[in-house]
């Protein structure tokens, strides 16, 4: 068993940690002997121990850990009792109990190193140990609680009664045969199914070990449907013959857990028992000494109308006579036309057997069938109104087309019509009295024993549920659309039921009075705090996020180790002895641990999006704007700070989008759009970056109203020259938003500097696309990872930097005449039309460059914000993956830096800040 | 379709067996440190029997049955409590705290699994 092997191992070093943990707790105890919580600790990881090597069956070890835990309890005992009580009980001092339970630990540890070295445990005498600690222990009063187990409440002569002749038959039957025969009850408590008990699978694992005979329960406390609530169980007793080849331990065993929340009775039952019940059809002759005295209660409630799914109850049972006879005509009128209704069912299943494809003899079947089921429904015959039900539904489906004309149907047909015909001749004792039967009347109907209906609709059943799956996998009627088609419900009543079951717990709760309101809040923070906070996919281990974070930094150094060996030019002279091969594997292992570390970090933005639906329903709600949100790659993850910082510029985003973009329902309605906009929020992946897209269908940015407040704000003068993306990145500009708190301008706005500023911090860049009239498209792109950057390595001079390979637009030699000097505002670059400021890194940063004249260098075309400049350099060194270290403090002011890093050859590397550099060149 | 089970145990040995009997069955089981990591697990899943040992850390089994009981989406699910002989009154417990069924551990293999089956067959 290599499983077992497996187990044990675990069992090994998990045993370890306990006996270390124990011995610090132990130490722990010592010194502070009236600590509750120690003894807690202690007790509980000797109860694993104990437990885990049950397993095993070590059963020394075992012994010896119960022991200790008995003188732990004990220990607690005493400790919870009071000063003067703690004398009477003290003879042993905690000192010395201590002491025991060091020698027991000693020897626990011992047994198990012996074990483990595959020696047996004989040699340690911990009988011994076991038999001292139980000498510090009281006398223990063995008053095992007594297990539960099904009483014998003797036989129910009442319930026997009941029972019709050929069920009696039955059990006589499978007696003879040599089964045994129980009379089960069942009494559950109301609440059983908030225990996780459900009273049909005990009913079901009864029957896989025996035969149910005959099973009846009481709905006398089933409520109306109204009123019903489906977690409550309504049965109070459910009464059963259950034949079996087993003895009564089957039975308890079957019912353990059920006994806990209930009662249950078993009762073998003989053939005398059965025989000497009275025929049930003859109550008028019962000799009142066979009436059960204790049984009579149950007996009237054991209604002959067990129910398991229709509801319903029938007419009520009028007191006075003169209503009776009107009831009594109803009942003959009743089986007059249902006769005749049954041989029109009848010639018409016979027409139909000879045109299977007629549908309007189907429809023939149908009605009556119906109308018998309606009938029987206001008469409370139950039995045949779930006949008719089921024959209903499959006619229904015949009609419908989904299944076919077959024998089988016809054949099916006329056994239901049989059914129901002995059905109506066999209603149950209680209609004499219902509708004031005298008994030579009731005799006329009265001709067989009650027969089981069940089989055949279960054999109807099977056929529909045949039909259906081959037919289509449509999932079967609600509940409530069944009562609703069967009109034993109106609309308004489903509608109701419906409400009652939207309605949440917590508001039932205080409606009925069972729980202040204030107590539902604090369970929902509670809740909530549970929901946000405690998320880790299954088969997940919890790591403390610095760990993980130092995990990053150090393969951040593996990397750059990595790197420095791979350049090394002593290296570099090995060539051709296969180190090179060695070392881009490592390099490529190396990048590997990289990726498997940075997704550690990973976390799927699910929350965050979650987290906005509320936003934007709660804005929607406000501003009086219909709005749906729909998500999308929720799924998509981003490193935890990413996340952590992107949920506020996400709020900003829609809450403009909702606010200003989306128009109001009228307007909507007027331009011909549907009244609900439509808000989608999405993530994916793009390239190497996350881009999470805002969009919406509202009325979009206008672009001269955008122009006319940045001229007026003197953002802009007069006459510029400025593309659309100019236009819209108008918006993120600081002095823009203040303005647009004014709803008049049909802009975005508010804070959404601070949007732009939060997400640029994140490294990522914001993009505005926008129709007038038709909506507006925001998406924010992001870096994977906040600790590796895609960098380009520049080289100016004998200097190194980097720039962001996502900020290069191209890079290219000017001609000698594209370069023009700007009074004032320095060079300009005329690349293909568009002028752009010339940075010279080495006069940023006193550099002596190799090239002076642009014509010579190169200029690499950056972009950050819409906006662009050129950054003249030397030459591109290559493209390559840096680790971002931050300068610290110190260094935090300087413009145009972003960061260093450690390049290949060991030299530090500064990182650019591309839109720092613009804006120094711009402004 | 494989049933979900959720189990808590605190210990590393107990959880093992447990998931090896109950996997080898074709149960897919979900394992879970104490009643804190439970409840976290419970989130969003639905599992249909939750097995779990009493006496853990953080929550222990009393208080996570009633918590389980609390849940909307497991209010029903049947929850079996793994007890030791001498913790007849920790049985009780469970019991009203909404606990279905128990074993008693040290138990065999077969008899976690028919106790499991009792109960969500």
């Amino acid at each position: 068993m290599e499983d077992i092997e497996k187990l044990k191992e675990t069992f090994y070093s998990e045993a370890d940690d306990i006996l270390n943990n124990l011995d610090e707790l132990l130490l722990n105890l010592e010194h502070d002997p009236g600590n509750r919580e120690t003894i807690d600790a202690v007790f509980r990881n000797m109860h694993t121990l104990k437990g885990s090597s049950g397993i095993f069956e070590f059963h020394s070890i075992e012994r010896l850990a119960h022991a200790c835990e008995d003188l732990l309890d004990f220990m607690r005992t005493v400790l919870a009792l009071s000063e003067a009580k703690k004398e009477d009980a003290g003879e042993v001092s905690s000192e010395k109990m201590i002491d025991t339970l060091f020698v027991g630990l000693d020897q626990i540890k011992d047994m198990l190193s012996h074990i483990q070295a595959g020696q047996g445990t004989t040699g340690i005498a911990y009988e011994d140990t076991v038999k001292n600690i139980r000498a510090l222990l009281p006398e223990k009063d063995h008053q095992e609680v007594a297990s539960n187990s099904i009483r014998d409440s003797g036989l129910n002569k009442a319930f026997l009664r009941s029972i019709e002749k050929s069920h009696r038959d039955t059990i006589i039957e499978h007696l003879r045969s040599g089964k045994r025969v129980f009379q089960v009850s069942i009494a559950l408590s109301k609440y059983c199914f908030y225990k996780g008990m459900d009273p049909l699978l005990l009913l079901k694992n009864l029957s896989a070990g025996g035969d149910i005979l005959f099973i009846i329960s009481s709905t006398e406390h089933l409520p109306s449907l109204d009123e019903l609530n489906p977690f409550m169980l309504y049965l109070d007793d459910i009464w059963l013959i259950l034949s079996t080849e087993q003895n009564c331990e089957f039975i308890n065993d079957v019912c353990e857990f059920a006994l806990a929340i209930g009662d249950i009775t078993a009762h073998s039952i003989t053939g005398d028992d059965v025989n000497a019940a009275i025929p049930a059809n003859l109550p008028a002759n019962l000799p009142a000494n066979l009436i059960d005295a204790d049984h009579i209660e149950s007996t009237n409630r054991i209604s002959r109308e067990d129910d398991w799914g229709m509801e319903g109850n029938g007419i009520n049972m009028p007191e006075s006579a003169a209503d009776s006879s009107g009831l009594k005509n109803i009942f003959f009128e009743f089986m007059e036309e249902s006769n005749s209704y049954l041989a029109e069912i009848e010639s018409s299943i016979l027409l139909l057997e000879k045109k299977k494809d007629d549908l309007n003899i189907v429809n023939e079947i149908f009605r009556p069938f119906h109308t018998i089921k309606g009938n029987c429904g206001y008469l409370g015959f139950k039995e045949i109104g779930r006949v008719c039900h089921s024959i209903e539904t499959l006619l229904d489906g015949v009609r419908n087309s989904t299944i076919p004309v077959n024998q089988n149907i016809i054949d099916i047909l006329l056994e239901t019509v049989d059914a129901v015909k002995r059905l109506r001749l066999s209603l149950p004792m209680s209609v004499k009295d219902r509708f004031g039967l005298t008994d030579a009347e009731l005799s006329q109907y009265l001709q067989y024993d009650v027969i089981d209906a069940r089989p055949l609709i279960q054999k109807i059943d099977t056929l529909l549920n045949l039909s259906s799956t081959i037919k289509d996998q449509k999932s079967p009627p609600r509940i409530g659309e069944i009562l609703l088609a069967t009109g034993d419900i109106t609309e308004d009543q489903l509608n109701r039921a419906l409400k009652l079951q939207e309605r949440r717990l917590g508001e039932i709760l205080v409606d009925e009075g069972i729980v202040p309101e204030d107590k539902v809040k604090t369970a929902l923070e509670i809740q909530e705090y549970q929901k946000t906070n405690v998320k880790a996919p299954a088969g997940a281990i919890k790591v403390d996020t610095e760990k993980v974070d130092s995990l990053v930094n150090l393969v951040g150094e593996l990397v750059i180790t990595q790197t420095l060996i791979r350049e090394n030019p002593s290296i570099a002279q090995f060539a051709g002895q296969g180190i090179q091969k060695d070392i881009s594997h490592l390099g490529k292992i190396t990048r590997e641990i990289q990726d498997q570390v940075m997704s550690m970090r990973m976390l799927p933005l699910k929350q965050t999006f979650q987290k906005m639906m509320r936003v934007v329903r709660d804005v929607a709600k406000k501003a009086g704007k219909n709005v749906d949100l729909i998500i999308s790659g929720e799924d998509t993850e981003l490193d935890k700070t990413v996340i952590e910082e992107i949920s506020d510029p996400l709020v900003h985003i829609l809450r403009n989008a909702v606010d200003h973009g989306i128009e109001s329902p009228e307007k909507r309605s007027q331009k011909g759009k549907p009244e609900k906009g439509g808000i989608y929020l999405s993530a994916f992946h793009r390239g190497g970056s996350i881009v999470i897209e805002i969009k919406d269908d509202g009325q979009g940015l206008c672009k001269e109203k955008i122009l006319r407040k940045a001229v007026e704000k003197g953002l802009l003068e007069d006459a510029v020259e400025i593309t659309d993306q100019q236009i819209y990145h108008l918006i993120f500009q600081a002095g823009f938003s203040t303005a647009e708190k004014v709803t008049d301008i049909s802009g975005r706005g508010v804070g959404m500097d601070v949007v732009r500023r939060n997400i640029e911090k994140l490294r990522g860049r914001i993009d505005i696309q926008s129709k007038e009239g038709s909506g507006t498209s925001i998406s924010i792109t992001l870096p994977l990872t906040l600790a590796i950057i895609d960098g380009m390595v520049v080289q100016v001079g004998c200097e190194k930097y980097i720039i962001p390979t996502l900020s290069i637009e191209e890079s290219y030699r000017p001609k000698h005449e594209e370069i023009i000097t700007v009074q004032e505002k320095g060079e300009i670059c005329n690349l293909r039309g568009s002028l752009l400021p010339l940075i010279r890194l080495s006069e940023l940063y006193k550099i002596e460059p190799r090239y002076k004249k642009p014509s010579e260098a190169l200029l690499v075309v950056v972009e950050s914000d819409g906006m662009r400049a050129s950054i003249m350099v030397d030459e591109l060194v290559g493209q390559q993956q840096v680790v971002i270290k931050t300068l610290g403090d110190t260094f935090k002011n300087i413009k145009g830096i972003a960061g260093g890093t450690i390049l290949g050859d060991g030299k530090v590397g500064l990182i650019l800040d591309v839109r720092g550099l613009i804006e120094s060149a711009l402004f | 379709m494989g049933k979900n089970i959720l189990a808590v145990d605190d210990s590393v040995t107990m959880r093992q067996t447990i998931s090896t009997t109950l996997e080898k069955e074709g149960y897919s089981v979900t394992l879970a440190n104490d009643g804190m990591d439970a409840i976290s697990k419970l989130n969003g899943n639905k599992y249909h029997v939750i097995v779990t040992d009493i006496n853990m850390p953080n929550m222990d089994g009393i208080r996570f049955i009633q918590e389980v009981r609390k849940l909307a989406s497991h209010k029903f699910t049947p929850i079996i409590v793994l007890t030791t002989e001498s913790q007849q009154e920790k049985k009780e417990e469970g019991k009203n705290a909404g606990a279905t069924g128990w074993i008693i551990k040290p138990f065999k293999p077969e008899q976690l699994i028919a106790v499991v089956k009792k109960v969500c067959p």
